[in-house]
């Protein structure tokens, strides 16, 4: 039985990064600011800055999940043959 | 006698002739003379800002280590000349993982070449002079021209600016002391040009072989 709530609890946490993943922009690199815009009135001009705010990309979110489904898959196998038995 | 008049005439057509055709594209606001001007973020944000657009990945980064000063005559803009300095660590793209290996071999090399010029030779192509007395402000459009120094080796780059003057004035004053003068730069940056390779097979699909860079100087008359 524990196997069962193993690879529902990883499947989740799959989805779950995957989603977070997604809703930050599916960036390839972790960004830990983001560009704020200010417009200089006398030149008409607009500058960035930057401000902190974290945004998960691939590199952290990849494993993530990958490791997450890898555990999800053996889990289900081990849920099933228990089943068999 | 007559002979002499025409000599004279003549003489003097062909030197003011010479004269107006070596003379250089003015700004209209009445200044002249070559004027000193240091970069100053008192006046305006100096800035960089470049775009990667590559089939992977869209980047998009600022660069704000910038000093330089550059001697401008406003009666004439074709005389112009100078330099710009960028701090390469000064770059960011929001991502700290990803700065640092900006910075590193087999990018930029920061370590190695620590510093961006840009050394202006001239201008040439002026256009669209536009003064406003009223509020002190003169405009113009260029080609400026000189060398582009990335990763230890340049090149010679051209580039449209747009060149903004102004007189100062009590609200100037509230930034800093002088007339100011801001120039927008706009060109792009081929990565093989300056050796730049980047990981195997990353620059053309994850980084674009050419890079945009927009540019913002501000500086004062010193």
């Amino acid at each position: 039985m524990v196997w069962k709530y193993l690879s529902i609890a990883f499947i989740v946490i799959a989805l779950s990064v995957g989603g977070v993943w997604v809703a930050h922009g599916t960036n390839i690199y972790t960004k830990d600011k983001v560009p704020v815009i200010t417009k200089d009135e006398m030149f008409g001009t607009e500058s960035t800055e930057w401000k902190p705010e974290f945004h998960l990309g691939l590199e952290f979110a990849g494993p993530i999940m990958a490791a997450s489904l890898i555990i999800t898959f053996f889990s289900f196998r081990k849920y099933k043959k228990s089943l068999l038995k | 006698m007559f002979l002499k008049n025409l000599t004279i005439t003549i003489s003097i057509f062909l030197i003011a002739t010479v004269f107006v055709l070596n003379a250089g594209t003015g700004l209209g606001n009445g200044k002249s003379g070559g004027k000193k001007i240091a970069l100053n973020n008192k006046v305006g944000s100096n800035q960089i800002k470049f775009f990667s657009k590559a089939p992977g990945e869209d980047i998009e980064g600022t660069a704000n280590g910038i000093s330089g000063n550059f001697t401008l005559d406003p009666s004439n803009l074709e005389a112009t000349n100078g330099s710009v300095t960028v701090e390469v660590k000064s770059m960011e793209t929001g991502s700290g993982s990803r700065d640092a290996h900006m910075y590193s071999e087999p990018w930029l090399n920061e370590k190695g070449f620590p510093k961006i010029t840009l050394q202006i030779k001239g201008m040439k192509n002026v256009k669209n002079v536009k003064y406003d007395a009223s509020s002190g402000k003169a405009t113009a459009n260029a080609t400026v021209f000189g060398d582009f120094t990335l990763h230890g080796i340049t090149t010679h780059m051209e580039a449209e600016i747009t060149l903004t003057y102004i007189n100062e004035s009590d609200k100037t004053k509230a930034r800093a002391l002088g007339d100011f003068v801001m120039v927008t730069v706009n060109f792009n940056v081929h990565l093989l040009e300056h050796k730049i390779l980047g990981k195997a097979g990353v620059v053309g699909d994850k980084v674009a072989e050419v890079v945009n860079l927009q540019a913002s100087f501000f500086g004062n008359v010193q």
